[in-house]
């Protein structure tokens, strides 16, 4: 295992610029494509120097000062999230933003970092108590909270970042399994409730597991009623989706089922990608035939638009950035002495790397259509802001690694 | 955390994440290298477009089962604004293919919308010149494409104030037709207004793989497709040959003819005259055609049968008599002396007659018309008895017929006038003028048409077109029947005068129609000349046959006809005796012409000029 280089780490910094640099690359092209200009591309490169300064400057603070204003952070953040609801911009009926002059702010981006500060500062003071039911809950709580206001929006793909980044932290954390089972469960029973003879295998299949680990019958008893509850109420969450967000699902199950709708995102995503096939079309030439079909080019799907020009080859680069990325991410987090460096290290990584997978999963129809952009890449102002912002603190705790 | 708990958690954490990043590259690999060469394929020489597909609107039959409308395919340019809207050279080519200024195409129609993908309509129901031209330009407009939409056909061109039209729905209309949106063609007048929504259907649409120049490529082209649901038929009461007959006497008059069958309400005829021929309306009609209808002074739009509202003349004395006899007014042996003219107060009423018609009793006072029995009669009634003699056969309301823009007519009563000119601000004079179908009295062809059957018949019912509406998804029909019916509270007794009277209009030896005599279609009648401030009178006539057994009535109004019985009575008279004979001697009549126009044209929808 390579340690940490002594001022930062190289292989990070090289996965980063890659990243930055195929995003603007993208940006430009669809932006060239759009008709818009070098609308996208510009902006990318505004907030990407943002970011940086925002990055350096997170580097050169303290980690021991940032580790005492987690919580006042976390405290301003969930403000912000209450304010936005009062007095935020609604775009695509969800009310998000907030509106300064030409710029917009996302305070549910931000709300990731606070999270995730406060989270790990919790989990880093309570060391002994990992295995106690109340450090458990209050961690639930302190991510419920800002996840719920996100939820109201209402804002379904990045409020889907909150449980995740939890779990994560948790399993790092060292907590015991059976509140990570507490987590797992209830989305497992939610996934294979329709189809029943797969809901009863998990079932079985949990019970032999937990009577060897778990080893406790009331904790038993609990999660496989959580299952079974859960199993018996998802037709009743279902009904209560929008009805957007039901075809998604099912396209994503059922593609044949609505051709014309959710799906000519993922068609046409499919078709550039594939299209693009070992080297790629060139750099500006996929835009004059397929990216003018594909919808959200700069955004969600940018992915495929960069996959269409650059071929499996570039996509591979892509791949192999992000996947770089994360080896080195769990890498700091196992070398940082201290564990809210440690936490904060596996805790970015865990988010980014579960928001890129997310992103490229559904670009390729493994994935239902989330809207979540591919970190990094993506254009969008706050998306990139709170990525770089975290990715700041990532070279900190690597900076830092042997502080205790 | 032990050392060896730590390396079991950091293998875990990178053995997870090979192994997502192993699932995206085999994904990748299935797609990008193993189909690329045929994704490849796709994306180059292939587009995808998603099309709307239109509905065909339901069609319309005839009684007998012919269709008065149907649809047959015309050419739609569409245009994808995101294509067109920046390329200026495309844009100005679509307007030379087009005959359209590009500007016009550019300002109206994409700049709206410029940044989307979605078709939008640039013409509909391209002619044949337009096409050959817009053939040649093609390759350079790869934005705009031709696409084969349903539009209204009408194999015989008849009663188009009765069917109505179609036209894109107006901004202001969308609030009152939920579920269209702007660009959607909706029922504008008529038949296609009223039934609408049955008519309507339900939009499918498909998603297709076009090539470069926006034709959807050959093979595998359609990728997905949702059908349209065609609209509802209506079946209407209507007889085509009839109504032709009924158009044709028309040409050259201004004027209308309805036709009922009196033992349903069924019109079988509806004819208005100026006409204009509605293929005009089927696709985009020009500016220049809809100001030339609009401003055309003989108003060729207005359904006369319905909308128009005329003084009845004297084709409502039946109506007074019965009334004068049930309410005991007169009695039956009631008769006057008619000089050729009535004094009443300081002023002489004349009779139609000059030289009078010396002894009227109450069946020749039909017969003849004489004018002065029944100013003597409006004076016994009064002006709420001559309201309510109307109103039993309901004057002066719409019939209810399925029609747009009914007139009500107007009857006026005692506190009509009280409100019109106050309660000392008019005479008897007044009535009497009333009493014989003039002054202030107005009525519609249709009231009229309604009221002949019901003299005949002894119940009044309601006219209508449409008596089922059949659905061809589902193959069902629908009767309608909640027309109203109206028995008159006459006994046989006294309907028997009006009845007599109206034989006598036809047959009596001073009869005012007896040239409609014909021995073996015995109908019986009412002439009818309502005085005109701005022409010659208007003639009416409403009649009904065979007398013993009353199939049809028909009412005719020539505008400026000068008499009744000289314009009006060869008209009506010769389009009830058709629908008679029709009735009587099926086998002379070819019934169903032809059993189903539209399908012949669907299978020449693919021929391009």
């Amino acid at each position: 295992m390579k340690q940490p280089g002594r001022f930062s780490d190289l292989w990070l910094l090289l996965s980063i610029l890659v990243l930055l640099g195929i995003g603007l690359l993208s940006n430009f092209s669809t932006s060239y494509a759009d008709g818009t200009g070098l609308y996208y591309f510009q902006r990318q490169f505004f907030w990407i120097g943002i970011g940086t300064a925002l990055a350096l400057g997170i580097l050169s603070i303290p980690l021991r000062i940032i580790e005492m204003l987690a919580y006042i952070i976390y405290g301003l953040s969930v403000a912000s999230l209450i304010l936005v609801l009062a007095i935020g911009v609604t775009h695509k009926g969800a009310t998000s933003w907030f509106q300064f002059g030409t710029v917009q702010l996302q305070p549910a981006e931000f709300a990731k970092v606070a999270t995730l500060l406060a989270l790990a500062r919790f989990l880093a003071e309570n060391p002994r108590s990992l295995d106690r039911m109340w450090v458990f809950l209050a961690a639930c709580l302190m991510v419920i909270v800002p996840m719920g206001l996100i939820l109201v929006q209402p804002d379904l793909g990045t409020a889907l970042i909150f449980p995740v980044m939890l779990f994560v932290m948790l399993i790092w954390a060292g907590v015991a399994p059976q509140y990570l089972l507490l987590l797992v469960m209830p989305p497992a029973a939610v996934l294979t409730s329709w189809f029943v003879p797969l809901h009863i295998t998990v079932l079985v299949a949990f019970i032999v597991l937990a009577v060897f680990t778990i080893r406790r019958i009331p904790w038993i008893a609990l999660l496989t009623g959580l299952y079974l509850g859960f199993g018996a109420l998802t037709p009743k969450l279902w009904n209560k989706l929008e009805p957007h967000q039901q075809r998604r699902i099912t396209t994503f199950l059922d593609p044949e089922a609505d051709p014309l709708g959710a799906a000519y995102q993922l068609i046409q995503s499919k078709i550039a990608v594939g299209s693009g096939g070992v080297s790629g079309k060139g750099f500006l030439n996929g835009t004059q035939t397929q990216l003018r079909f594909l919808p959200e080019g700069h955004n969600d799907f940018i992915f495929s638009a960069f996959a269409e020009e650059w071929g499996f080859i570039g996509a591979l680069v892509v791949i192999f950035a992000f996947f770089l990325f994360f080896y080195r991410g769990v890498v700091i987090a196992t070398k940082c002495h201290s564990p809210f460096y440690s936490l904060i290290a596996i805790g970015v990584t865990g988010t980014i790397i579960f928001q890129a997978l997310t992103n490229l999963l559904m670009t390729v129809g493994f994935l239902p259509v989330t809207g979540l952009p591919l970190p990094l890449v993506s254009y969008g102002g706050s998306s990139m802001l709170v990525s770089l912002a975290m990715i700041g603190l990532l070279f900190s705790t690597a900076l830092r690694w042997r502080e205790y | 955390m032990t050392k060896r708990s730590e390396n079991i958690r950091f293998f875990s954490f990178i053995a997870f994440g090979v192994l997502t990043f192993s699932l995206l590259i085999y994904r990748l690999v299935q797609l990008q290298v193993v189909q690329g060469p045929e994704f490849r394929e796709k994306s180059e020489s292939n587009r995808i477009r998603f099309v709307e597909l239109l509905a065909p609107r339901g069609v319309m039959r005839d009684r007998n089962g012919n269709l008065l409308v149907s649809n047959r395919p015309s050419y739609t340019c569409y245009g994808i604004p995101r294509d067109l809207y920046h390329d200026s050279l495309a844009t100005g080519l679509l307007g030379v293919a087009l005959a359209e200024n590009p500007a016009d195409i550019r300002d109206k129609i994409l700049k709206p919308v410029k940044s989307t993908y979605r078709p939008q309509r640039i013409r509909r129901d391209m002619p044949y010149t337009l096409l050959a031209r817009f053939e040649e330009l093609r390759d350079q407009i790869p934005g705009a494409y031709l696409e084969i939409e349903p539009k209204r056909f009408f194999p015989y061109g008849v009663a188009p104030h009765l069917i109505g039209y179609v036209a894109e729905v107006a901004e202001s209309e969308l609030a009152t037709f939920p579920g269209l949106q702007s660009g959607d063609l909706v029922g504008k007048r008529g038949l296609e207004r009223l039934y609408d929504k049955d008519l309507r259907g339900i939009k499918g649409s498909k998603l297709s793989v076009v090539d470069v120049y926006g034709q959807e490529v050959e093979t595998g082209g359609e990728i997905g497709r949702i059908e349209p649901v065609p609209g509802n038929e209506l079946w209407t009461t209507l007889d085509i040959g009839a109504q032709l007959l009924a158009e044709s006497l028309l040409v050259g008059n201004i004027g209308s003819v309805v036709a009922m069958d009196v033992r349903t309400g069924g019109v079988v005829v509806m004819a208005s005259s100026p006409s204009y021929d509605p293929d005009i309306f089927a696709g985009s009609i020009s500016a220049f055609h809809w100001n030339a209808l609009l401003t055309d002074p003989e108003k060729p739009m207005l359904n006369r049968a319905v909308q128009t509202m005329y003084p009845p003349g004297s084709t409502i004395k039946p109506a007074l008599l019965v009334e004068g006899l049930a309410s005991g007014a007169i009695s039956p042996s009631w008769s006057v002396s008619c000089p050729g003219s009535f004094t009443f107060g300081n002023r002489t009423f004349k009779c139609w007659k000059k030289g009078g018609h010396g002894h009227i009793d109450c069946i020749q006072s039909v017969a003849q018309s004489c004018d002065v029995f029944y100013y003597k009669l409006g004076l016994q009634l009064g002006a709420d008895g001559i309201h309510r003699a109307m109103s039993r056969f309901h004057f002066g309301s719409p019939t209810g017929v399925d029609q747009t823009s009914e007139a009500a007519g107007l009857i006026p009563s005692e506190e009509y006038y009280n409100k019109r000119y106050g309660p000392r601000g008019w005479t008897k004079g007044f009535i009497v003028s009333v009493a014989i179908g003039q002054g202030e009295m107005l009525t519609t062809p249709i009231q009229l048409a309604a009221f002949a059957g019901a003299i005949a018949t002894g119940v009044w019912r309601q006219p209508h077109v449409v008596d089922g509406i059949y659905d061809p998804n589902n193959r069902t029909l629908t009767k309608r029947a909640d027309y109203v019916i109206d028995t008159l509270d006459l006994t046989p007794e006294i309907l028997r005068y009006g009845q007599f009277g109206m034989e006598q209009v036809v047959w009596g030896p001073s009869g005012t129609a007896r040239r409609q005599q014909n021995d073996s279609l015995k109908i019986a009648g009412k002439t009818g000349t309502a005085q005109n401030a701005h022409g010659d009178d208007h003639g009416w006539f409403i009649c009904y046959g065979p007398i013993d057994n009353p199939m049809y009535s028909c009412c005719a109004l020539i505008e400026f006809g000068k008499s009744g019985s000289g314009a009006g009575a060869p008209v009506a008279g010769e389009v009830l005796r058709d629908l008679i004979r029709r009735e009587i001697y099926p086998d002379l009549y070819k019934k169903r012409v032809k059993e189903d126009e539209e399908s012949e044209d669907v299978a020449h929808a693919g021929d391009l000029p």
